[in-house]
């Protein structure tokens, strides 16, 4: 556990790293800049799409781990002594004899806990990538949810968020599972006739610039879109504490003014998607929105995955094994009320 | 054949194979480290990319809003200062002439005070009262006339074409205005997009970033108005009427004059209780010099000391009895007619002042009052004036009643300071007349008998008339205007307003008012995009494939290139609009991030939206690189649109599935 907090840790250092100054007020709509982003590195770890066997635990790991380490000490003990006696005390052909045998035994003990140990490393790697991943997810959803709240959809009028069933939530969850992409799992395969396009887009782009097509254009990019977006969830909170109650879009005056509705320090007070049935909120203009972003890390690699899992689940018809990487981000809403004040119903000579 | 023997024979080699698994598991592991490392600085390029996007999209937009608030501001203030010209203009001599009404009523009052009020105790108060009031007001109107009489000549100001040829500072101030808005107007489009691609160029990290604003020359549409078009602003507190509309364009004024509250909830009725100047007409500002009215005063009105002074007495009195103090008078001593007495005197003496026929941009000043009489009347003799109205009566006729309700037997009347001529009530009042329209020659031995001992408080015996009213005849004005300075006091003397300072005006022609969204659309709002260098930072060439981002001249791939694009992008997209009033007189221009809608037509307004000459040498500011930036840009996103639609479905609400626990 205290590995995982360091990955995550180590995660967020970096991402705090990377958005050192104060962010600037954004938006485009989700779609704008992750869908770019994603283009211009089209699935980074897409030769990453091992599938873990569902074999073995961590504790098993360990204790080939041990072994291996006994063994390699115990190996270099002999050398030690070997070069520190003078002359031979056996004949030199018995010595001979019982190396090879040792050498043998060491390779086939030491070579798959050498191969586990190495799948561990780039476990590890892809983990701390994916820890990365997701705190960008969690920036690319704060910049679309400030731009996708003030919208007027009808249902959910501007600055509102319903509580549960919202399409805004819903326009925030996919820029967050766009930008997932890359470390996305690879999905359920499908048919070959499926629609794929995602594929078929990046083929065209590809061929637009006289470039041999991706193989992974051919079925596992869309797959890997329909990934992130069935693993990934969001949240959106405000400054506050304790969920949503009904009918809390009364601060549309504060709104309205510019002021923030609701006091506090702590993002604690949820405003979808678990808040009370009908519960509705209405952020302020320049109310500070926070989008908490789930993901469930898919582990591709063998055996080492199970060192990170938080849970399995089954992809593709396999049960492989996830890790929940969870992240953050808060941006001001832009949110300034933009339309022309009602027609007053008084005359306007006294 | 044995190689495991021939290795283990020698430990000198085996070393060698351990530090060769070393040296392999040395560079798998730093392939981590550098691998998870450029993911880092990938991903923080990415949101630079759209920092950038992001701050060049705001300052684009903010700066037209910006621009489109400093011209409302300079038209609202232009409208301000040719209200104010006309204030200005009259307050030295207002404020000149307040004093000198001021002083009167004190010396007035300081005699009466000094004979005492014998059987009105509460009257002597109040006149103490009104006494501190008004020294108040005259170290007030000191100060004033010292700030305006030392120092400058208000005329500089409000004058617009000065004796010597030059403009008064205000009008000059009002020009300036003007060419600061159309500047702003005209030089717009450019300085945005100096604005936006300095403000995004500066949150991109990597040599070779770059942001621009699409349309790369913003424009709105907007005209200069007519001189004309500040009429109504001034006189009505209404936008121009070929701006004005109650619902879209109401202007900043409801707020200014509390017809309207500016908040949407609001639209409730405020009173207005501002008082428009009634003498100051759109006549008044477009025909130049009016003709004026017998008593007409420009811009501003005379609040007379009467005014003041019978409001004091009925505050005073209402105190003493214990009654509901009304403004208008009703049920006091000193009622209505009273003030409008006072007022309808003073007025008249203000006529005489000016000469009822003479040129209305002539006044006489300063004021000087002579009070002696000889003098007096050689002055108004010499003038041809009629003597009776160099005085002023006020005649107060309330129920006559003593302090306990009783019918009060006797004439009142309190004389407050000249010399010249007191005139006792028992002295036009004979036989009960009313008509005071006696000639001054005519009575002139009766002034001169009263002058020396009339200056008391009388109450003439009881009996002395069949049915006797208490009358209160106050005299404070008294005496003619002793200089014949003259001055040209009217501040709009230009020829025609043709030459006059404009307004600037949007064009509703193509800027309709009416919310047309395709209009906002097309004028209001922007894009931007931005794009940064984006290869791996450390071990590019085992990170990359390729060192070119397309093809060479010849339209060929180089070898091993993989990927299409070798940077990364972001858009962004603002709007700019008025959440008060569609025009340029309301400073509610804001700017702020939208969702980038309809990627295609904005490349489609990058491929179609050419930049004119005149405003191409003015981006000369921007690199050189700036027109090739903004084309291979626009070549990745033309090329990246399909792939963006797709990935724009719109995908359907669905519950979460995840824990919702803190891991």
């Amino acid at each position: 556990m205290r590995r995982q907090t360091a990955v995550r840790d180590l995660g967020r250092l970096i991402n705090a790293i990377g958005n050192r100054g104060p962010p600037v007020q954004s938006m485009s709509s989700m779609l704008d800049v992750d869908q770019i982003s994603i283009a211009a590195k089209p699935s980074v770890l897409a030769s990453r799409a091992l599938v873990g066997s569902g074999a073995g635990g961590w504790l098993a790991t360990m204790a080939l781990l041990g072994v291996a380490l006994s063994l390699l000490l115990w190996r270099w003990w002999a050398n030690v002594r070997a070069s520190a006696i003078v002359g031979p005390t056996r004949p030199a052909w018995r010595r001979v004899a019982a190396e090879e045998g040792t050498a043998t035994v060491e390779f086939a003990l030491v070579f798959p806990v050498l191969l586990v140990m190495i799948l561990a490393l780039i476990q590890t790697t892809l983990a701390f990538t994916g820890q990365l991943f997701v705190n960008y997810a969690a920036f690319v959803a704060a910049r679309a949810a400030i731009v996708e709240v003030p919208q007027d959809l009808g249902r959910e009028g501007p600055n509102v968020v319903l509580g549960g069933d919202s399409q805004k939530l819903e326009n925030v969850r996919a820029a967050a599972a766009f930008a997932l992409m890359p470390v996305s799992g690879p999905g359920d395969r499908r048919g070959p006739t499926a629609d794929r396009p995602v594929g078929t887009a990046v083929d065209a782009l590809y061929a637009a610039e006289s470039l041999d097509t991706p193989r992974w254009s051919e079925g596992l990019a869309d797959r890997r879109l329909a990934y992130a977006l069935d693993h990934t969830d969001v949240q959106l909170m405000a400054l506050g504490e304790g969920p949503a109650d009904i009918g809390t879009d009364t601060n549309a005056d504060a709104f309205r003014s510019g002021l923030a509705g609701r006091g506090g320090t702590d993002f604690g007070y949820e405003v979808s998607p678990n808040a009370a049935d009908g519960a509705r909120y209405a952020y302020g203009s320049r109310e500070p929105i926070q989008v908490v972003v789930r993901h469930r890390f898919h582990l591709s690699v063998p055996f080492a995955g199970r060192l990170f899992s938080s849970g399995t689940h089954t992809v593709d018809g396999m049960t492989t094994p996830y890790r929940l990487v969870t992240s953050s981000f808060a941006l001001t809403n832009e949110g300034v009320w933009r339309d022309l004040p009602d027609q007053p119903s008084v005359e306007r000579e006294p | 054949m044995r190689p495991v023997r021939l290795l283990a024979h020698d430990p000198g080699r085996r070393g060698g194979v351990v530090l060769i698994a070393a040296l392999l598991a040395l560079v798998l592991l730093a392939s981590s480290v550098f691998f998870v490392f450029n993911v880092g600085t990938h991903l923080h390029r990415r949101i630079e990319a759209q920092h950038a996007a992001d701050a060049a999209a705001i300052a684009g937009a903010g700066w037209v809003a910006r621009s489109l608030n400093l011209v409302a501001m300079n038209n609202v203030e232009s409208a301000r200062l040719l209200a104010q010209v006309q204030v200005y203009d009259g307050l030295p001599s207002a404020i000149r002439n307040s004093k000198r009404d001021v002083d009167a009523a004190i010396e007035g009052v300081d005699k009466q005070l000094a004979r005492g009020l014998p059987g009105h105790p509460w009257l002597n108060d109040a006149l103490e009262e009104v006494r501190l009031d008004l020294v108040r007001q005259q170290v007030i109107l000191e100060e004033m006339e010292t700030a305006l009489t030392q120092g400058y000549d208000v005329r500089e100001m409000t004058t617009y074409e000065l004796p010597n040829g030059g403009r008064g500072s205000m009008w000059e101030a009002i020009a300036a205005l003007e060419q600061i808005s159309l500047t702003a107007m005209r030089e717009m489009g450019v300085t945005a997009q100096i604005a936006a691609h300095g403000a995004g160029q500066r949150n991109l990290s990597n040599a070779g970033g770059r942001a621009f604003l699409v349309p790369f020359v913003p424009t709105v549409p907007w005209r200069h108005g007519e001189p004309e078009d500040f009429i109504r602003p001034v006189t009505e507190g209404l936008l121009p009427a070929d701006q004005d509309d109650e619902q879209w364009a109401r202007g900043p004024f409801d707020a200014v004059f509390g017809l309207w509250r500016p908040t949407i909830e609001g639209n409730q009725f405020i009173t207005p209780d501002y008082e428009v100047v009634e003498d100051y007409t759109v006549d008044t500002f477009r025909d130049g010099p009016p003709p004026l009215a017998e008593g007409e005063v420009i811009a501003y009105e005379v609040q007379s000391i009467f005014d003041f002074f019978v409001q004091q007495l009925r505050r005073a009195e209402a105190e003493a009895f214990d009654t509901d103090f009304t403004a208008d008078g009703a049920g006091s001593w000193f009622g209505e007619r009273a003030a409008d007495t006072a007022l309808g005197n003073m007025q008249q003496l203000e006529e005489q002042l000016r000469g009822a026929d003479g040129d209305p941009t002539e006044v006489l000043g300063p004021l000087i009052w002579n009070s002696d009489w000889e003098e007096v009347r050689d002055i108004e003799v010499e003038r041809g004036l009629d003597l009776p109205n160099m005085y002023v009566r006020l005649v107060f006729e309330p129920e006559a009643v003593d302090l306990d309700g009783d019918p009060l037997d006797g004439t009142l009347t309190l004389e407050s300071w000249s010399l010249y001529p007191v005139r006792p009530a028992g002295l036009l009042y004979l036989g009960g007349g009313r008509d005071d329209t006696r000639e001054m020659d005519t009575i002139d031995d009766d002034v001169e008998e009263v002058l020396r001992d009339a200056r008391v408080l009388r109450i003439q015996p009881p009996g002395a008339r069949a049915r006797l009213v208490t009358q209160y005849t106050y005299t404070v004005w008294c005496g003619a205007l002793e200089s014949s300075q003259r001055e040209r006091r009217f501040p709009n003397n230009f020829e025609s307003v043709d030459d006059l300072p404009a307004p600037i005006a949007l064009d509703l022609e193509r800027l309709p008012h009416d919310a047309d969204a395709e209009a906002r659309r097309t004028y209001l709002y922007f894009f931007a995009a931005a794009d940064q260098p984006a290869q791996a930072s450390i071990w590019s060439g085992l990170f990359e494939s390729g060192d070119a981002e397309a093809p060479d001249a010849d339209g060929n791939t180089p070898t091993g290139v993989r990927r299409p694009w070798r940077r990364v992008a972001a858009t962004a997209s603002a709007e700019v609009f008025n959440n008060h009033s569609w025009d340029l007189w309301t400073q509610m221009w804001h700017a702020q991030l939208t969702p980038v809608e309809d990627l295609s037509g904005w490349l489609e307004t990058m491929r179609t939206t050419g930049v004119v000459t005149e405003d191409l040498a003015r981006l000369a500011e921007l690199p050189d690189s700036f027109s090739d930036d903004v084309g291979a840009t626009f070549n990745y996103l033309n090329r990246v649109a399909p792939l963006l639609d797709a990935l724009r479905e719109p995908q359907e609400p669905r519950s979460p599935i995840l824990s919702q626990s803190q891991p």
